[in-house]
């Protein structure tokens, strides 16, 4: 620690100046006023961050049951529907102003949602996996596909939320698929 | 390998010249072979991520699941230097000592630096898994950008010219409030299932394959010794940097009196 003076080390008959000295000039320019302005954008950021959060009203994902249940009262209204890829329903399909689109049904728990799909798909865009598509409802018969119930979710986005199972309860069916050339 | 060295000069005599020590360098080559067998476990051990399932499909992640080795580990240690920071700044705020401020200073860099590489190792995984490389509302990602910005507000805040205590009183005060977002980070994915697209705990669900779970646990054990030794270094060249300033205090105490005709010692008063 520092070594003040004390009444040891200060000969009484010496005193001290201990006048002030001239303050030292104040530290100019950006490096004294760097870690403000850092301070000062990073709650900027922070507040944007919190606003955009609060302010993006499509963030919840409704589930494909709830999303159905509440069809009617959604009506146009764009929001994110999540739900997984029914094996064997995905079929290529050309809109009527000649978009290519991918046609497809979800389903959770137990309820199936047709979907038309005319952005990119994920490269993890699979059976089973869950999609979150980005869209709204469509009442109409012209692409029904597995739940044919008269109305179909047109999205245009699509992001793939993955599970948390990194099991492999059936390696003796991946070892089928590789022999068939299935999987590599 | 970086040390902080000082010069030996006559101004600096009894403050070790490094940050170094055999601790150190043992955690630090423990640090490297430990790298260099995760990286021979996770590429040639672990299989990529595939399942089949009932109908045949053939899905997974397969080969982006290895990036959980980086992802997850770097997580976890941001928790860490973020946890450890808030048990610093309580017991600074208790005792008042420099040591735990200095701890506390330590551990938030490195909680900031693996809370970067977080959110950059998952913004990666993100792209070939998600479809996408970052998505605003995401609570769970966003709750991670807001906890690593408020531990880079709390390092600015201790840049900000002031006495010693007030800073570390203040950046205490801070790192207080900021740690009450870890708990969110951590849970977000329970608490708002439907908020975001990041999966929920692997582990507590013990949904993996024996391969991968040793892989992940070794790659903890890897990380945990790598902050240790930054810690160490980090946490040693800020106790040589306030022995410095100490130096300083001193030179300009013997320069006043020297000015006033007066002698450092006792002994050698004139």
């Amino acid at each position: 620690m520092t070594d003040a003076p004390t009444e040891d080390t200060v000969d009484p008959g010496e005193a001290m100046d201990l006048s002030p000295r001239p303050a030292r000039p104040p530290r100019r320019g950006i490096r004294r006023w760097a870690p403000v302005l850092v301070v000062a954008v990073v709650a900027v950021v922070i507040g944007i961050v919190l606003w955009r959060v609060l302010a993006d009203a499509t963030l919840v994902f409704r589930e494909v049951d709830d999303a159905v249940e509440r069809r009617e009262e959604l009506g146009d209204d764009r929001f994110r529907m999540i739900g997984s890829p029914v094996s064997g329903s995905v079929q290529e399909v050309t809109l009527s102003d000649g978009r290519p689109a991918v046609a497809f049904s979800v389903t959770l728990d137990g309820v199936v949602a047709d979907v038309v799909h005319t952005g990119a798909t994920s490269d993890q865009f699979q059976p089973e996996v869950p999609v979150v598509i980005d869209g709204h409802w469509v009442r109409s018969v012209m692409y029904s596909n597995l739940a044919d119930d008269g109305w179909y979710f047109a999205s245009d986005r699509m992001l793939v939320k993955h599970d948390n199972d990194y099991r492999v309860d059936n390696q003796d069916r991946i070892d089928d698929a590789e022999e068939r050339g299935q999987y590599e | 390998m970086t040390t902080a060295t000082t010069e030996s000069t006559s101004t600096t005599e009894g403050i070790p010249a490094t940050t170094s020590s055999k601790a150190t360098k043992v955690l630090g080559w423990l640090t490297l072979a430990g790298f260099a067998v995760l990286v021979a476990l996770a590429f040639a051990w672990v299989p990529e991520d595939t399942r089949i399932t009932e109908q045949g499909d053939v899905v997974g992640q397969f080969d982006a699941v290895r990036l959980m080795f980086v992802h997850v580990p770097s997580a976890i240690l941001a928790y860490t230097g973020f946890a450890l920071t808030f048990l610093a700044s309580l017991a600074y705020l208790r005792w008042r000592t420099d040591w735990w401020d200095m701890m506390a200073h330590a551990s938030a860099e490195i909680g900031v630096l693996f809370g970067v590489l977080t959110l950059v190792t998952g913004s990666i995984w993100g792209r070939p898994t998600w479809q996408t490389w970052w998505e605003w509302g995401d609570v769970r990602l966003v709750t991670t950008l807001v906890m690593v910005l408020v531990f880079i507000g709390y390092l600015a805040v201790r840049r900000i010219p002031a006495d010693v205590a007030v800073k570390a009183r203040r950046s205490a005060v801070i790192a207080l409030v900021g740690a009450v977002n870890i708990v969110i980070v951590n849970r977000s994915v329970d608490w708002w299932e439907n908020r975001t697209l990041h999966q929920q705990s692997t582990l507590i669900a013990r949904k993996i394959r024996d391969e991968t779970l040793f892989t992940l646990s070794f790659s903890f054990a890897v990380g945990m010794v790598l902050f240790a030794w930054l810690l160490l270094h980090r946490f040693r060249t800020a106790y040589l940097q306030s022995q410095i300033e100490e130096l300083e205090v001193n030179e300009a105490l013997a320069e006043r009196r020297a000015e006033a005709g007066i002698s450092e010692t006792p002994e050698g008063r004139s």
